[in-house]
């Protein structure tokens, strides 16, 4: 026990020192540099570059296929690269150390469940091996009745419906209060009510010196959400720049076909 | 017809799909044929050696065979009787195709499925007991297949009646038919062996025909029974307009979670805030068991154990076969538990991992916690199913060997069911190669590593009284052995997800 919280300060310790250290270095979030990721041989990524610096939500953008999820599970661990010259999540290595997940949350494209738990049982379980220590009963009820689950806390997951699961999946990213969140269309089957708390949330995340990245089809709400987009087309990144000047006053619509039409 | 065709080889396609594109399932397809192929080879000499050319017994023996195959057809039945993957369900059972030529496909898909898995098995079985000769080959053969139609007709009967009348009614119906089917390997259970062969029953029927042993009565009462069958089939088919009402099969696990009803859970069992987190995960293990019924399949595969390990002693009374195997016998079959186990996890419960992927630890924790709930489920089976082999055969000298087999055979199926449910392939369904491989793997490799045990036990000198000494170095062995095992799978299930 003792042990584990000296390890818990020792780590933060280094964090803190190699932040200071690096500076301006670290203040990228994550960072990806020349990423390729292949499928039984085939290339599905080919070269993918993304930065996300400090207080930032950032949209991933691309047509249906360009590798958006592909380089999403890469930056969470789920697949291994061919080849990346930098993987770094909040300044950590992604392929040498998995300490990096204690910080963040990660949202699946298809996010399944336990089918025969309940949403409180799952989750109680998630925040003990998430090590949230502290008032863990109320940090449960509190979760659940903020992703509006508090009616359907007991029953099992298998009853519920498709919006209800997807903000079961959203209450275990934001379980232990990540500092970075990764998140793969998050919005889908959501209600106008979860996606505004969902909304809420990345901006306390980013208010709190975090960061978030986000990939969508829906460009209204990118539009709005996100200060800077990486677009990624057939595998590679094509542009990345803040949503202003992408638009160069244009709507992102317009913009958006006329990057990819180009490449 | 040629939409039957097109339906038909969109099942196939489907079904075989990952024979299409993987090299490392054809590989398991081939190594579970060699599997099959061989036990039976194996088990049919055998007790063909045993059973000292006793007519009686051998005939029972393939009734019991038929038997399997038609209780297979009940219970495909009860799920749901059509097998509709997913894809099916959502584009061709709401489409405009006629009920009858869909579920003349699925009747076909069925026969080839079907004659997959019982062929090598089965049906070499039966052929090496008894005894074919050439002349006899095909009439066997014939047989065999009418017996596999049989089953899926009844499948597909008792599965469209659940749709379309009371549930419940139709769920007795099949019972009192599985009863009827169960009844010779009851007369073989109270050592009646001889009353088979005068049980006017369809398996007893087709068993003599199989063997060459039917009379003209035989021959018409086959005739007889098909039509009858024929004649319910097509009523039930008639009656059906579209079908969607139509509860698929191959959406299901292992055991369907009927009306989906929460179970209470004793308060033992509920997760408490201030507990370790193994404790929490064992518990929330157990907890999935009990509630998508698995715990209702492993009940049922233990009795049926029991069932067919005290008619086998029966059946080998004569020629030695000691009631005490019994036991022995009996624990070594608690091996499956956990292998059954495994398949509703990797039904159910494979697609979740990512939550405890990104968890630093995660996977680790949650490997050991889903052991921990497979080893107490096997040992709470292990034990009953000892007491009742213990009552019934009177006792055995063999007691501390036995106990302490019934021990290590859940540590190390256990173990070993949860480095296969991570390595090999997923189960598609509940009948593909995979789903075979999850219940056979752990099965022998349970029974390799307790073999020392086993080997001390069938030497009947050092059986009834061990040395301490021998006894302290086979506990050591076990333990030492499910320690270094232990470490092993842990590090292949971490590195492998
Ligand atoms: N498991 C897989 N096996 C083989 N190829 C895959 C696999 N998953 C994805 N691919 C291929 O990799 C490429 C990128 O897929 P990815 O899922 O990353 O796209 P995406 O940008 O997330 O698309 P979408 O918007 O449709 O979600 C595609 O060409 C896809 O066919
Ligand atoms: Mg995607």
């Amino acid at each position: 026990m003792i042990g584990e919280v000296l390890r818990f300060i020792l780590f933060h310790y280094c964090i803190f020192i190699q932040h200071r250290g690096m500076g301006g270095e670290f203040d990228n979030m994550i960072v990806v540099k020349n990423m390729s990721v292949s499928y039984n041989g085939v290339k599905a990524v080919k070269r993918v570059d993304i930065m996300v610096g400090r207080g930032e939500i950032h949209g991933l953008l691309g047509l249906n296929g360009a590798g958006k999820t592909t380089t999403i599970k890469c930056l969470v661990g789920l697949l291994k690269p061919d080849y990346v010259e930098e993987l770094k999540v909040f300044g950590i290595n992604v392929l040498s150390s998995i300490e990096y997940r204690d910080f963040i949350g990660y949202l699946p494209e298809y996010p399944s469940l336990p089918d025969y738990l309940t949403p409180r049982e799952f989750l109680t379980y998630l925040a003990k091996i998430r090590h949230v220590k502290t008032k863990l009963k109320e940090r449960i009820d509190y979760m659940l009745s903020l992703f509006g689950l508090d009616e359907v806390g007991d029953k099992i997951i298998v009853e519920l419906s498709k919006g209800l699961k997807q903000r079961i999946a959203l209450a275990t990213v934001f379980l232990h209060e990540p500092r970075i969140v990764i998140l793969d269309e998050p919005f889908i089957g959501l209600d106008p009510e979860g996606q505004m708390l969902v909304k809420r949330l990345l901006s306390e995340i980013i208010n709190s010196g975090g960061a978030a990245l986000i990939s969508s089809h829906m460009l209204d709400t990118v539009e709005r959400l996100c200060g800077k987009i990486t677009i990624i087309h057939k595998g590679r990144t094509i542009t990345s720049g803040s949503v202003k000047e992408l638009k160069n006053g244009k709507t992102l619509e317009e913009a958006f076909f006329s990057i990819i039409g180009h490449a | 017809m040629r939409k039957i065709i097109t339906i038909l080889a969109f099942k196939l396609a489907q079904y075989y799909g990952p024979l299409r594109y993987s090299n490392y399932s054809k590989l398991l397809q081939v190594l579970l044929y060699f599997l099959m192929v061989t036990t039976s080879l194996f088990t049919a000499a055998l007790t063909r050696l045993l059973l000292v050319q006793n007519e009686n017994y051998i005939l029972a023996v393939v009734v019991l065979s038929i038997s399997i195959i038609l209780l297979l057809g009940i219970y495909l039945g009860v799920k749901g009787g059509v097998m509709s993957l997913q894809s099916e369900i959502d584009f061709i059972l709401v489409s405009n195709v006629k009920p009858r030529n869909y579920l003349l496909a699925d009747l076909i898909f069925q026969l080839i499925l079907l004659n997959s898995i019982l062929t090598p098995s089965l049906l070499v079985f039966i052929l090496i007991i008894s005894r074919t000769t050439i002349t006899n080959l095909i009439n066997t053969i014939a047989m065999f297949e009418l017996t596999i139609l049989a089953a899926v007709m009844l499948s597909h009967v008792i599965g469209l009646r659940k749709s379309l009348e009371n549930d419940r009614k139709v769920n007795y119906v099949a019972a009192a038919l599985a009863i009827v089917f169960l009844f010779p390997v009851f007369l073989m259970a109270v050592d009646a062996v001889e009353f088979v062969d005068y049980t006017p029953l369809p398996q007893v029927i087709l068993a003599k025909n199989m063997m060459g042993r039917g009379v003209v009565f035989d021959n018409l009462a086959v005739v007889v029974f098909f039509l009858c069958l024929l004649v319910i089939y097509y009523k039930t088919v008639n009656h059906l307009s579209s079908l969607v009402v139509v509860t698929p099969l191959l959406k299901t696990a292992l055991v369907e979670v009927g009306g989906v009803k929460i179970v209470k859970i004793p308060s033992l069992l509920s997760i408490r805030v201030d507990e370790s987190v193994l404790i929490s995960g064992i518990k929330l293990h157990v907890i999935r068991i009990i509630r998508d019924r698995s715990i209702l399949m492993v009940s049922l595969v233990a009795l049926i154990f029991l069932m067919a390990n005290m008619a086998f002693s029966n059946l080998m009374g004569d020629s030695g076969f000691s009631d005490l195997a019994v036991v022995t016998s009996t624990i070594l079959y608690t091996a499956f538990i956990p292998a059954v186990l495994s398949i509703n996890w990797g039904l159910f419960e494979r697609d979740n991992l990512w939550v405890f992927q990104v968890v630093r630890d995660g996977i680790r924790r949650y490997a050991v916690s889903l052991m921990g709930s497979y080893f107490i489920v096997a040992l709470l089976f292990s034990f009953i199913l000892y007491v009742i082999a213990y009552i019934i055969s009177g006792g055995t000298p063999f007691l501390v060997l036995d106990s302490l087999l019934a021990a290590a055979i859940p540590v190390f199926s256990s173990l070993s069911s949860v480095f296969f449910s991570f390595k090999l392939p997923r189960p598609g369904n509940v009948f593909s190669v995979s789903t075979l491989l999850h219940i056979l793997m752990p099965m022998i490799v349970s029974v390799i590593f307790a073999f020392p045990v086993l080997v001390v036990r069938t030497s009947a000198t050092l059986a009834s009284e061990p040395p301490i000494p021998l006894v302290i170095l086979l506990m050591a062995y076990l333990i030492g052995t499910a320690y270094v095992v232990y470490r092993r799978v842990i590090g292949v299930v971490v590195s492998s997800v």
